[in-house]
C-alpha cells in the first residue's frame, strides 16, 4: 500500500498504520457521520461570516425567541437632529463637550472635595492622625528606607522597582506633577493620583500591576528592599477612590506579602486578585472601604481590630462607624474591574 | 435584528477622513442608530445611552484625523463607544449608584423571591425582554461587550477580536462563555431544553 494522505496533512506510511494492516483497516472503518446540512450550513455561515449572528429561522423555540423580544429603541428624533448638526457642522452649533457632566449636575447635588456637602457626623469625628496617620507612617518608611540604602551604598532608585504605566490616561499625576505622556517608565514615582474620569493601569516592576480607578490616589509607601522586614505597603489617600490589584510573578519571591491601608482597613494580601475601594458617605448610607478578593485570599484587619478571611468570590464592607462589617456579595463594578484586570494582556516586564 | 447598512465604501471612508459634509451625514445616518442602540443595550438607560451616543459622535469627529480609511470602519467605532461604556461603568458616580441598588435589592429580595413567577406561567413579552435584560446584564463586562457586538449589532468575530485586541479564538471562547452563562440564568425559560442556544445554533 503507497503512502495516503491524511487530510489534515498526516502522512500514513511503512512507519505508521501501514505497517499494520489490520489496524489500517481498522482505523478506515471507523467513519465519521456526515455533518447535517443544517450543521453544515450554519457552520459555512458561521466561518465565512456571511450569516448574522441572530439568523434563527428555522429555530422557533423560547430561549433564542426571548433574545431577539429584547428590542432596542430608536434614539428620539429630536436629538437624532441635533446631534447630526453638531456631528456635521460643528462650527453651526454650540458644542456641549459635557453633556454628560452637565446632566449630572442637574440631577444631582454636585459633589466636590471641598464644601459641596456638610460634614457627615462620622466625618466630623474622624481624627486628623486617621487620615494623615498613614502618610506620615508612610512617609517615615520611606525616610528610614531611604537612610537605610543610603547606608548601604545603593541609592533607593536601585532598588525600587519602575512603575510602567500601561494603558496611559492623560491627567495622571505622578507625586502630584502632571505626568508627561511619553514617558511610560516612572522609576521613582511613589503617588499616582489617576484622572478624575477615567482609569489607568500601572504594573510595579514584576511585583504587581494596579488598576487605579478616577480620581483615586495611591501611595506605595517605600518599597522595601530584600534585605528590609515587613510587607509592601500601600495606601489608598483622599476621602474617596478605588483600585484593583493583581500581584505578579516576582511578588511570592519578595516573600514578604503586601499590606493596603485605608482610614478603616488593613488588608494583608498573599497573593491574589483583590480590589479596595473607598467611599464617602452618600445617600443615607455611612461610608468605608469595600474590599473584595476575586483570587486567592486576603485577610481584612479592621479598625475594631477584628480578622477577616475574605476567599475569593467574598467581599465585606467596612464601615467608618461603630457596627464595622457588612459582608456583602462582589458589588457588579468591582467585580468587573478585577476581571478587566484577569483578562488583560499581562505587562510586558511579567512575560518570560 | 441585527444592524445593516453600515458598510461605507472607500471612497465614502477618505471623504469622512477628510471631513467632507455628504460623507459625514452618510456616515452619522449609517451609525446613529445602531450606536444608540448598542449603548443602550450596554448601559440599559436611555437618558445615559443618549449622551454616550453624542459623546460617541464628538470623540469620532475629534479622531477623524487619526482614522486610517484603509482600514474597517466598524470596529473603530465601535471602539470608541466601547471606550466611553468602559470609562462610564469605571466612574464613581456608577459604582456608587451600583452600590445603592445593591444595597436597595437586599432589602427587597425576599418579596421579589416570593412572587416571582415559575416556569408554568406564562411570561409576557415585556416580563422575557426584562429576564434577558437582567441576564445580559449580569455578564462580567468583557463578556457582555462580546455578545452584544455579536448577537445585537452582527459584528464578526474578526471585527470584535481587532477592537477587543485580542484573537479570534478568545472572542469565540468570551461569545461561548456568554452563552454558557445566559443559558444557565435562563434556563426557565427554555424548560424542554431544546433551544437553539442548547443546539449551538447560534454563533
Amino acid at each position: 500500500m503507497g503512502r495516503t494522505e491524511h487530510p489534515f496533512g498526516f502522512g500514513i506510511g511503512p512507519e505508521g498504520a501501514d505497517a499494520h494492516p489490520d489496524l489500517a483497516q481498522l482505523l478506515r472503518q471507523w467513519q465519521a457521520p456526515e455533518l447535517s446540512s443544517e450543521a453544515r450550513a450554519a457552520l459555512r455561515a458561521d466561518f465565512l461570516g456571511s450569516k448574522p449572528a441572530s439568523d434563527t429561522s428555522g429555530a422557533p423555540n423560547t430561549l433564542g425567541k426571548a433574545l431577539l423580544a429584547w428590542e432596542a429603541p430608536d434614539p428620539p428624533a429630536a436629538l437624532r437632529a441635533q446631534w447630526k448638526a453638531g456631528f456635521v457642522e460643528p462650527e453651526a452649533q454650540p458644542q456641549v463637550p459635557d453633556a454628560r457632566e452637565a446632566r449630572r449636575r442637574n440631577l444631582r447635588p454636585a459633589r466636590s472635595r471641598s464644601n459641596a456637602r456638610p460634614k457627615s457626623l462620622a466625618e466630623a469625628r474622624r481624627s486628623p492622625w486617621k487620615l494623615w496617620g498613614p502618610v506620615l507612617a508612610a512617609a517615615g518608611l520611606v525616610l528610614l528606607y531611604w537612610g537605610f540604602r543610603a547606608n548601604q551604598g545603593q541609592s533607593p532608585a536601585q532598588a525600587l522597582a519602575q512603575w510602567t504605566v500601561i494603558d496611559p490616561a492623560p491627567g495622571l499625576r505622578v507625586d502630584g506633577k502632571p505626568w508627561g505622556g511619553d514617558a511610560r517608565e516612572l522609576a521613582q514615582a511613589q503617588v499616582l493620583t489617576a484622572p478624575p474620569d477615567q482609569s489607568v493601569r500601572l504594573a510595579y516592576g514584576r511585583l504587581f500591576q494596579v488598576a487605579l480607578g478616577p480620581a483615586s490616589q495611591l501611595e506605595v509607601g517605600g518599597m522595601p528592599a530584600q534585605d528590609v522586614p515587613g510587607p509592601l505597603q500601600l495606601a489608598m489617600l483622599g476621602d474617596e477612590g478605588g483600585c484593583s490589584i493583581q500581584t505578579g510573578p516576582d511578588f511570592h519571591a519578595l516573600g514578604r506579602g503586601m499590606a493596603f491601608r485605608t482610614p478603616e482597613v488593613e488588608v494583608r494580601v498573599t497573593g491574589t486578585v483583590f480590589a479596595v475601594d473607598r467611599y464617602l458617605p452618600s445617600g443615607g448610607y455611612p461610608g468605608g472601604t469595600c474590599v473584595c478578593c476575586a483570587e486567592g485570599v486576603v485577610e481584612v484587619k479592621h479598625h475594631a481590630g477584628e480578622v477577616l478571611r475574605t476567599p475569593a468570590g467574598d467581599s465585606v464592607f467596612v464601615f467608618e462607624g461603630p457596627t464595622p462589617v457588612h459582608p456583602q456579595e462582589i458589588p457588579g463594578p468591582h467585580r468587573i474591574c478585577m476581571d478587566a484586570l484577569i483578562e488583560a494582556d499581562p505587562p510586558t516586564a511579567w512575560r518570560p | 435584528m441585527t444592524e445593516p447598512g453600515m458598510t461605507l465604501t472607500l471612497d465614502q471612508r477618505t471623504a469622512l477622513r477628510d471631513r467632507d459634509p455628504a460623507a459625514m451625514g452618510a456616515f452619522f445616518e449609517a451609525y446613529v442608530g445602531p450606536l444608540y442602540r448598542y449603548l443602550w443595550r450596554m448601559v440599559g438607560q436611555a437618558q445615559l445611552a443618549e449622551d454616550l451616543t453624542q459623546d460617541t459622535f464628538l470623540q469620532v469627529q475629534r479622531s477623524l484625523d487619526r482614522y486610517d480609511p484603509e482600514r474597517p470602519l466598524r470596529p473603530w467605532v465601535y471602539t470608541i463607544a466601547t471606550n466611553l461604556v468602559r470609562d462610564h461603568w469605571r466612574s464613581r458616580e456608577h459604582q456608587e449608584q451600583t452600590r445603592r441598588e445593591d444595597w436597595e435589592d437586599s432589602v427587597g429580595r425576599d418579596r421579589l423571591e416570593s412572587s416571582a413567577p415559575g416556569p408554568d406561567h406564562g411570561l409576557q413579552t415585556h416580563e422575557v425582554s426584562e429576564q434577558v435584560q437582567a441576564a445580559i446584564a449580569e455578564l462580567p463586562e468583557t463578556l457582555r461587550t462580546t455578545f452584544v457586538l455579536r448577537f445585537y449589532q452582527g459584528l464578526s468575530f474578526g471585527e470584535i477580536a481587532e477592537l477587543a485586541e485580542r484573537s479570534e479564538v478568545a472572542v469565540r471562547k468570551r461569545f461561548s462563555r456568554a452563552l454558557d452563562a445566559l443559558r444557565e440564568q435562563l434556563a426557565h425559560l427554555d424548560p424542554q431544553g431544546d433551544g437553539f442556544l442548547r443546539e449551538g445554533k447560534v454563533r
